[in-house]
């Protein structure tokens, strides 16, 4: 191993153009690549507030159509009610939350006198067992006050901070949109990219809320038992539509199934169209596109290079040839040869990948276009780091086969004494 | 039963244009221990022949038996395998590995060997370069030596494999009259001292004279 190290970076130090451009070549592409990969899996991985976003669906919409009259079409958001109709009490549920689809911006004022815009979040007492907020202070409102409508409110810390100061929060009182309200919780902060749990400020639901009949501003997000299959919710959320049919039978109405709940892939795509099936298909085979361009270009440079770094040393082969090496040993070589080369530009790429997302703004957004920078703690997840090197091994797999294999079929005399 | 057995062996080569036969029905036979010179104008097939005694080449007819194996039956892995435990190689141009330190071009033959550890090829390099006088060159790499020393260490990697039979291409083409002899003893004490059977083209008439029988070739044939 450590020989293999020692040639490898003498065949180098001998070619130094070719394999700068290699490593520089790999570090870009691993780059390039390692940025779609996070800028795609902050979209979809578990980070708290959202630790589980791969037990998660989210039913958020309600599409009603004429019986008599298929351009006559009503869809938005739910009401409580018929969000409780639709996803209420599913088997293979753990937990549910209703709340408001859409954040709400309002200003805010404390005791440091300041008035501030604030995200804030209208939720269920299910929120906070559906998502894992950290509580740091107070408590959290629960069932009873979300029924009475009472107005207490539980702060972000560096909302609270800004409304009070270092003051301790719980137990003081703000105005949040021209209503007294009364701090009862303090959390961690939470990063706009959790675009379902994220929050300045969150005060109960007004379960009250209504549009038109069966429509509001709720969604129904829920935690799924572990193991139980999203298709399993669906069929039983297909039966309950049908009893809501006909339940609005009398309206002259029936509904639209979108193959509601969504899960995080589709919540990641930004779907926001409450009558149309969102389609993941087709931003899933962009993405494959988009990944397979970013490998195979750079896949093909690399490769020649790697052509031209073997024609050094033809007559060296011919000579381990003699010496008793196989055909398959002077392939696997130089395959695992390149890939040490491949991994330690790819590593540079990962870094760059990193450092790239932590100050270039815009870069991500969450669902609803709003840009925010991930943290670092997310970037470094196994996951990435995985897809990074898996990145580099199919990298190296493609750019290697060609020269490699045609290395090992050489005529061992012919290239003994080649120059 | 001799150890190499050369049998109605023909070479040509066929290009677009013309074809060039290198070797006309030759016949060879070689006994363990011996120390054979092949001689003969340039182009007439001397290194040709090595090569299909060495199994690098495949003759265009005619049987090679080597060791009492049938080689024309081996496959490319088996010849491989039988290459990296029965035969030794020392060409006029030594083909070091530029990259790799003395010990690392001399331990080449047993990386291609199972059944060895680390620690047991380093002790077997070792012992041949102590052998061979050219320990304290151990961690140098071939730029740094002379060529008399590079066509010692390319011996050393010849013969760290134990092999029964060494094939040395013009082995003192590349140097002064001093070297080349220094490398003749060292192949003579080989012969003499392991029992290895060597085969040599040269085109040192003196150093002919001292092996145990020369076969001198012209034009692809063998003529004495
Ligand atoms: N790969 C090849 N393609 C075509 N012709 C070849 C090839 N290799 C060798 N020959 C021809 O075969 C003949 C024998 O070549 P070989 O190398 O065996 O000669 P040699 O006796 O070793 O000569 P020298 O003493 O110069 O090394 C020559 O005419 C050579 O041109
Ligand atoms: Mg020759």
């Amino acid at each position: 191993m450590k020989t293999k190290l020692i040639q490898i970076i003498y065949d180098m130090r001998t070619q130094p153009v070719i394999a700068w451009v290699t490593v520089i070549g790999t570090a870009l592409s691993i780059f390039l690549i390692m940025t779609v990969v996070m800028m795609q899996q902050v979209g979809i991985m578990s980070f708290a507030p959202e630790s589980h976003r791969d037990r998660m669906l989210y039913g958020m919409f309600l599409h009603k159509q004429s019986l008599e009259n298929e351009n006559d079409n009503r869809s938005a958001g739910l009401s409580y009610e018929s969000a409780k109709k639709l996803y209420g009490e599913l088997d293979g549920v753990e937990e549910i939350s209703y709340q408001y689809t859409d954040l709400d911006r309002y200003d805010a004022k404390g005791t440091t006198g300041g008035k501030f815009t604030v995200d804030t979040r209208q939720t269920d007492d299910g929120f906070w067992r559906v998502f894992d907020h950290k509580l740091l202070d107070g408590r959290y409102y629960d069932a009873d006050e979300v029924a009475a409508k009472r107005r207490v409110a539980v702060l972000s810390e560096a909302t609270a901070r800004k409304l009070f100061g270092g003051e301790n929060a719980v137990g003081q009182h703000f105005e949040l949109d021209h209503n007294d309200y009364e701090v009862i919780g303090v959390v961690a902060n939470s990063s706009i990219l959790a675009s379902m749990a994220y929050g300045e400020v969150f005060v109960p639901a007004d379960y009250d809320k209504e549009w038109t009949t069966g429509m509001g501003p709720f969604m129904a997000a829920m935690l799924i038992k572990e193991g139980v299959k999203f298709d399993d919710i669906r069929r039983q959320v297909k039966t309950r539509y049908a009893e809501y049919d006909s339940e609005i039978k009398s309206e002259g109405m029936k509904t639209v199934y979108h193959e509601s709940p969504f899960d995080q892939e589709v919540i990641n795509t930004g779907h926001r169209g409450s009558n149309i099936t969102p389609d993941t298909s087709s931003s899933r085979m962009m993405r494959y596109i988009i990944y397979a361009i970013l490998l195979i270009v750079p896949a093909i440079n690399l490769s020649s290079m790697l052509h031209s770094r073997l024609r050094r040393r033809v007559s060296e082969i011919g000579v381990r040839r003699a010496f008793g090496c196989t055909r398959a040993r002077i392939i696997t070589d130089i395959v695992a040869e390149n890939l040490v080369v491949t991994v330690v530009g790819g590593m540079i790429g990962f870094a760059l990948g990193i450092v790239f997302a932590q100050c270039y703004d815009g870069l991500y957004t969450d669902p609803t276009g709003t840009a925010a920078r991930p943290a670092l703690s997310m970037l470094l997840n196994w996951r990435i780091i995985g897809i990074a090197f898996g990145s580099c091994f199919i990298l190296n797999i493609i750019s290697a086969a060609v020269p490699a294999w045609q290395a090992g079929r050489l005529n061992p005399v012919e290239a003994i004494n080649a120059k | 039963m001799s150890l190499i057995e050369l049998n109605g062996i023909s070479k040509v080569y066929r290009t677009k244009e013309i074809e060039t036969t290198a070797l006309e029905n030759v016949n060879l036979s070689v006994e363990q221990g011996e120390f054979l010179s092949i001689m003969g104008p340039s182009g007439c097939g001397k290194s040709t022949l090595l090569n299909i005694i060495g199994l690098l080449d495949k003759p265009t007819e005619g049987t090679v038996r080597l060791i009492d194996t049938d080689c024309n039956r081996l496959g490319d892995n088996a010849m491989s395998h039988f290459r990296n435990t029965n035969l030794g190689f020392v060409f006029q141009s030594f083909h070091l590995i530029p990259s790799l330190d003395v010990a690392s071009n001399v331990e080449l033959p047993l990386a291609y060997r199972g059944g060895m550890s680390a620690a047991e090829r380093r002790e077997r390099v070792d012992e041949v370069l102590e052998r061979l006088g050219i320990s304290h060159r151990k961690k140098h790499f071939p730029t740094q030596l002379s060529g008399g020393q590079c066509q010692r260490v390319a011996i050393a990697r010849a013969i760290v494999g134990r092999p029964s039979i060494v094939l040395a291409d013009e082995p003192t083409g590349n140097l002064d009259s001093k070297m080349g002899a220094e490398v003749m003893s060292l192949l003579h004490s080989l012969n003499a001292d392991d029992g290895i059977t060597i085969v040599m083209v040269t085109h040192n008439e003196a150093q002919a004279q001292q092996t145990d029988r020369i076969v001198r070739f012209f034009d692809g044939r063998v003529i004495s």
